[in-house]
């Protein structure tokens, strides 16, 4: 009667670590909300791949979500005639990135002026 | 050696696809090749020819099948759609997809297929069909099988990603959808009616939606996103950086369903049917129905149908209680996708599932044979599933690296390690999404424990791919990876594929290689004499952290690359000027700078006097790129070259003539102007210079139907009354040809008449009463000479009348009087 297979077996076991870790996780969120954050990867800024703006070539720069070959080109043209970015602020110079697109674009971006 | 008849077939198949991509071939001329080749298999059966003339009939079929795919209808949107560019266009039609609501610029847009049934013209609603792409630029609440009218402009889909060789408008092509209709956010949309849909469809919509929301209550936004491309195949909601780490780790793979997905599916199916007591073979049916169904809420794309197909051979097999063939099923897949959509086999998608399998199932057993050669001992557990893991990933990421290379312009040798790590945190997480929509479809409140465990390890997992993405060395961007370095590389491989690895085993020792050495010195010493003027074959350069090409290096930016193509035109450098926008149109076929360059080419061409290759270039211009700024500039060059043309210029020499034939650029030329705008200034007059041209020829015939289209089609352009002009002008010299036909006269004459009267004041007119004069002079002339002949017959009253009709119809001219001169002697003559 309670014979059963090695698959359902595996099933089993699967459902229970499955239920015993989300319990304990349940609980761990609950008591301790600091933990959910370090949990909490994708949506956070922490696995940003940054590119350095002072180094990025055109094909970096159109790859971002925000920036298109216009905007490449202008970023490009603005390093070359004004020296590197000593600032990420400084990209808000460039015709074409708004205030409400820096604040998308920032993300993804850093500034090593020494490099 | 298996029996694998389709593998053959779906090779022939696949060729004559890849042969019509790259050759056009009459339609009809194939089919009676097909037709003659199918012939030909009948009456060879008994014999090995046959073989040959099945592939071949194959071949042929494929490129048919591929031909048929893309020819449209003629009442289809695209066919009328450029005569609206720029203009607002109305429109019915039905919703044929999932309505999708997606974030632009910080607000909603309404994004769905629509199939077209009528379209608003000049002359009022006509039946239309195809398939175009809506955005709505709001929130629109509108469902799959909504009938609908809107109004919006149509374009052609651009192409975003000017990095990768991928293509949005060829993507959409495959799909059938060459138009885009963009509907502004206070555009007009209203619903006509509801429920049109199919219900299957519809049935698989809702709830892949109702999964969806399920996802979207228990998981934050990326992570929701990550789960629905996992489960039910749409990528949409995947944040772009975490796919962009991904794509840097070669682990992308992962991001759509698999066969691994499918696979772990059809074990949960057969397992839950199993609990229910249900016969194996009962089970089994209903395994594939589930499959099926899934693969149809997955949105049917290639590796979910490959893997679908696949898992319904092998259930097949376990059915009829028969050993399947693993290549076999996955020729059987290609096939059946290839016959419904010929050009998926243009798609990444399909390319790089159909190649890792099949690297998979041929490769893995000869690189696990060679690898248990070896002293260690694979057949400890933990240690023989991580070399099998290895060896599979290996294996996959081999076969594929030159296509990832070649499309997205990318190498990763960081992705064997990261898929060690990845594939099963992969495994463990679909095994969980399958739980947690089982559970939350059913028991609601204790879905959060799989949703905390999806949770932590999705984050974990990306957590990897981070870190393996911040490897150094780990990933280079590619320049300039060519279709020809990408088949080397594939040469190369399929030598590997066919080349058992224990024959390479055995030639690697010791003794092999010292008997040998001599020649490897010999060959070795001949490549370094010979090899110092080579190219490097990939410079790395740190400034741009990419790989680069020099034979084929191109600037780092469009603009850069054609101001630098600028400068040798300036200089008068044509040859290399023409190389270099060549190479800005090869290199960023979809930045605005490749329509200028290609423009630019023709110019140089021009200046070169290469004017029918000037031509070719202007148009590639309009055909490449038709929503083009330049097209009005385009058509006007056009039509100035057709105008030397017409003067005679650029004519080709006797020798030439006589050997590839025909004067009619001047014709190709014109036509090209009226086709690119129909409704342009040039229309008319090139109209009217193609009849010009034909009259100058000696087709008086051909010129007078050219010079009657201008008067129908462009009834209210001033070129009408100079064909008018031409029309009579036609006819008179066809009436003084050889073939004299007083019809035709008197038809000039009257068309003269007529021309002289509506256009009194015109120049022309002038000229008109001097060939109305001409051409009476003419008659009067012919007549005489008809009664001559009856006078020298010794038909003397027949001469009679003639010269009496030359007297009375024109009294007063040179022939009136010599007519009365030869009555008097007709009278003299009959006297004796």
């Amino acid at each position: 009667m309670f014979n059963l297979t090695r698959q359902e077996k595996i099933v089993l076991i699967f459902l229970g670590v499955t239920f015993l870790i989300g319990f304990c996780l349940h609980y761990t969120f609950k008591i301790n909300p600091r933990a959910y954050q370090v949990v909490h990867l994708i949506d956070s800024e922490k696995v940003y791949s940054k590119i350095d703006l002072n180094k990025a070539s055109y094909a970096e720069l159109v790859r971002l979500p925000e920036i298109g070959p216009a905007i490449a080109q202008r970023i490009l043209d603005y390093r070359q005639e004004n020296g590197l970015f000593a600032d990420l602020n400084e990209i808000k110079t460039i015709k074409g990135i708004s205030q409400a697109k820096y604040q998308r674009l920032v993300k993804f971006l850093k500034v090593n002026p020494a490099s | 050696m298996t029996h694998r008849p389709l593998l053959g077939i779906v090779l022939s198949f696949g060729m004559g696809i890849l042969f019509d991509h790259f050759i056009s071939f009459p339609f009809l001329s194939l089919a009676l090749a097909g037709c003659i080749l199918l012939i030909g298999c009948l009456f060879s059966l008994r014999n090995s020819l046959s073989t040959v003339f099945i592939f071949l009939s194959f071949f042929t079929l494929g490129t048919l099948c591929s031909q048929s795919y893309q020819k449209l209808p003629q009442n289809h949107i695209y066919e009328i759609a450029k005569y609206y560019k720029r203009n607002p266009v109305s429109l019915k039609g039905t919703i044929i997809s999932d309505v999708q609501k997606r974030d632009f610029r910080g607000r909603i847009k309404t994004t769905f297929e629509l199939q077209v049934e009528r379209f608003k013209t000049r002359w009022g609603w006509r039946e239309r069909q195809g398939k175009i792409l809506v955005n709505v630029f709001r929130d629109e609440n509108l469902s799959y099988g909504d009938s609908i009218a809107l109004e919006g402009k149509l374009y052609e889909p651009f192409n975003f990603d000017s990095e990768t060789k991928f293509d949005y408008r060829e993507y959409l092509n495959r799909r059938k959808i060459k138009l885009i209709l963009s509907v502004k956010k206070d555009g007009y949309v209203e619903v006509l009616d509801q429920n049109r849909a199919n219900p299957l469809k519809y049935a698989s919509i809702q709830i892949k939606n109702r999964l969806k929301n399920l996802f979207a209550l228990h998981l934050s936004r990326g992570e929701a996103g990550i789960m629905q491309a996992f489960i039910l195949g749409d990528r949409e909601g995947i944040p772009k950086h975490v796919n962009e780490l991904f794509v840097k780790t070669g682990t992308a793979h992962i991001l759509a369903i698999s066969g691994q997905n499918i696979g772990i599916m059809a074990f949960l199916v057969f397992l839950i049917l199993s609990i229910f007591r249900i016969p194996q073979k009962g089970r089994s049916i209903l395994t594939m129905l589930i499959l099926i169904g899934y693969a149809f809420l997955a949105g049917g794309q290639a590796p979910v149908v490959r893997a679908t197909i696949m898992a319904i051979v092998f259930l097949c097999g376990f059915l009829l209680e028969r050993e399947t063939d693993l290549l076999n099923s996955l020729a059987l897949a290609a096939l059946i996708l290839l016959v419904a959509n010929p050009l998926s086999l243009l798609d990444a998608g399909f390319q790089l599932s159909f190649l890792s399998v099949f690297a998979i199932v041929v490769l893995c057993p000869k690189v696990w044979s060679f690898l248990e050669k070896w002293p260690w001992d694979l057949s400890r557990q933990p240690l023989r599933f991580f070399a099998q893991s290895a060896v599979i990933s290996s294996v996959a990421w081999v076969s594929v690296v030159g296509l990832i290379a070649y499309y997205f312009q990318i190498f990763t040798p960081v992705s064997i390690l990261a898929n060690l790590f990845v594939v099963p945190c992969m495994t463990v997480l679909l095994a969980l999404g399958v739980g947690f929509l089982l559970f939350g479809l059913i028991f609601t409140k204790i879905a959060f424990v799989f949703a905390l465990c999806i949770k932590v390890i999705l984050n974990l997992m990306v957590g990897i791919v981070y870190l393996f993405a911040q490897l150094p060395g780990g990933s280079f961007y590619l320049k300039d990876f060519s279709v020809d370095m990408t088949l080397i590389y594939y040469l190369i491989f399929c030598f590997l594929v066919f080349i058992p690895l224990a024959r390479l085993t055995k030639f690697i020792n010791y003794a092999t290689f010292n008997r040998m050495k001599i020649k490897i010195s010999i060959f070795l010493a001949v490549f370094l004499i010979f090899s110092h003027n080579a190219f490097a074959f990939w410079v790395w350069t740190p400034e741009t952290n990419q790989w680069v090409n020099p034979k084929y290096a191109v600037k780092e930016t469009p603009k850069l690359q054609l101001a630098y193509a600028m400068e040798f035109y300036q200089a008068k450098d044509y040859p290399k000027a023409v190389n270099e926008f060549e190479k800005l149109i090869q290199h960023y076929p979809k930045a605005r700078e490749a329509a200028e360059a290609q423009y630019y080419i023709g110019i140089t061409l021009e200046d070169q006097e290469r004017l029918f290759q000037a031509y070719q270039a202007y148009q590639k211009v309009i055909d490449k790129y038709p929503f083009s700024e330049l097209s009005a500039k385009v058509v006007e060059k056009e039509y100035k070259i057709g105008e030397r043309f017409l003067e005679g210029e650029g004519k080709k020499t006797g020798l030439m003539n006589a050997v590839i034939g025909g004067g009619y650029d001047v014709i190709a030329v014109f036509r090209a102007v009226i086709k690119n705008a129909p409704y342009g200034s040039y229309a008319a007059p090139s109209q009217y210079k193609i009849g010009l041209y034909l009259q100058e020829k000696g087709l008086y015939q051909e010129a007078r139907d050219e010079f009657e289209k201008v008067i129908n089609d462009y009834p209210d352009s001033e070129w009408v009354k100079a064909a008018k002009y031409q029309i009579a002008l036609v006819d008179s010299q066809r009436s003084t040809g050889a073939q004299y036909d007083q019809k035709i006269t008197q038809a000039a004459v009257d068309e003269f008449k007529e021309f002289a009267q509506n256009y009194p004041d015109a120049e022309l007119s002038e000229k008109a009463h001097q060939y109305i004069s001409e051409l009476r002079d003419k008659d009067a002339e012919n007549n005489f000479i008809v009664a001559h002949f009856y006078e020298k017959q010794k038909q003397y009253d027949a001469a009679r009348v003639y010269y009496n009709s030359v007297i009375e119809d024109f009294p007063g001219s040179f022939w009136a009087k010599k007519s009365e001169n030869q009555i008097k002697e007709l009278d003299s003559k009959q006297k004796k």
